[in-house]
């Protein structure tokens, strides 16, 4: 019996990273949308990235899509964004306690590399101010 | 008050520390100022009670053979007629290995009575070692793995606790 659990405990420790990396990291995607114009107001639903907000000059912040997938490593999953463009996302490495995402916007030629650990969350501006207002998003692996 | 500014740093002077004429000043301004003379009063108690404490503490202690003691200890080094030490004794060929016997037996009983801090000697290069692989196994800090490429768009990277926010450029790309 103790020698059948140990087995199954080895082979478990032993299966989970790789079936984790199989079955892909599961991201959560936001966009979000801040504003210069009017009074200052959070949107409660985006009130957890306000340590990162906050460092920003817009003063109202409204969550605009919310969206979790599993992406693939080195498979692009493409996400389309309020103004119509698409946003690239591609897992290039999945470690035990960090991610390398490749985030591509082709429509205003934006292309970044991003290493984070399973703790934090990249907020990227997606598109430039117009009208005093911006496109983010913030994307949590993990998640 | 300015005045009292000016006078407080003489109100500690002793005896002749003050010239004739900043004295004459002083006494001066101490004659029309009653706070400066509660000041001064009150130094000059606790300067007294001072004295007095250091004076009864080193009454209290026998300095009798302090003197003799000094002297014996030079005396012990540098022999009766001052002479400077003589050189130690040189050790011949034939000493030698009983030298070196001498110095291993001592430096095991050393070992022997730290024998923890021996032993964690020795291991401590493993260690570093240890923490070196670790590390770089590890890899550097995440935040330090940022590659933000724009195509001619200026970005910011903002870095926080809680992960980096990324600002670019307002201009088109050229």
């Amino acid at each position: 019996m103790n020698r059948f659990a140990l087995a199954v405990l080895c082979g478990t420790l032993l299966a989970s990273p790789g079936a984790a990396l199989a079955d892909g990291v599961p991201v959560r995607v936001r966009v979000l949308e801040g504003s210069r114009q009017g009074p200052a107001q959070m949107d409660p639903a985006v009130s957890d990235l306000q340590s990162q907000l906050s460092l920003l000059a817009y003063r109202r912040w409204r969550q605009v899509q919310d969206d979790h997938r599993q992406l693939e490593p080195g498979k692009t999953a493409t996400f389309t964004l309020p103004n119509g463009n698409p946003l690239e996302l591609t897992v290039l490495e999945a470690k035990k306690d960090s991610v390398t995402l490749q985030l591509r916007v082709p429509s205003h030629q934006i292309s970044s590399r991003l290493k984070i650990s399973k703790e934090q969350r990249i907020v990227y501006q997606v598109a430039p101010e117009k009208n005093g207002a911006a496109l983010f998003v913030s994307i949590r692996p993990w998640q | 008050m300015k005045e009292c500014t000016r006078y407080a740093p003489m109100l500690t002077a002793r005896d002749g520390e003050l010239a004739e004429a900043e004295r004459g000043e002083l006494e001066r301004h101490l004659a029309g100022c009653g706070e400066c003379r509660a000041i001064r009063l009150d130094l000059r108690a606790v300067e007294g009670l001072v004295g007095f404490g250091l004076t009864r503490a080193a009454a209290g202690r026998d300095f009798g053979g302090f003197a003799d003691g000094v002297m014996g200890r030079l005396g012990g080094q540098q022999g009766a007629a001052g002479q400077p030490l003589p050189s130690p004794p040189r050790t011949t060929g034939r000493e030698m290995p009983r030298v070196r016997e001498g110095v291993l037996s001592r430096l095991g009983a050393w070992f022997r009575a730290h024998r923890a801090l021996a032993i964690g000697t020795a291991l401590a290069p493993v260690a570093v070692a240890a923490l070196v692989l670790y590390l770089s196994l590890q890899g550097g800090a995440p935040d330090d793995d940022l590659d933000v490429v724009t195509e001619g768009r200026s970005a910011t990277v903002l870095r926080t606790n809680d992960g980096p926010v990324i600002l670019i450029g307002d201009g088109e790309p050229t």
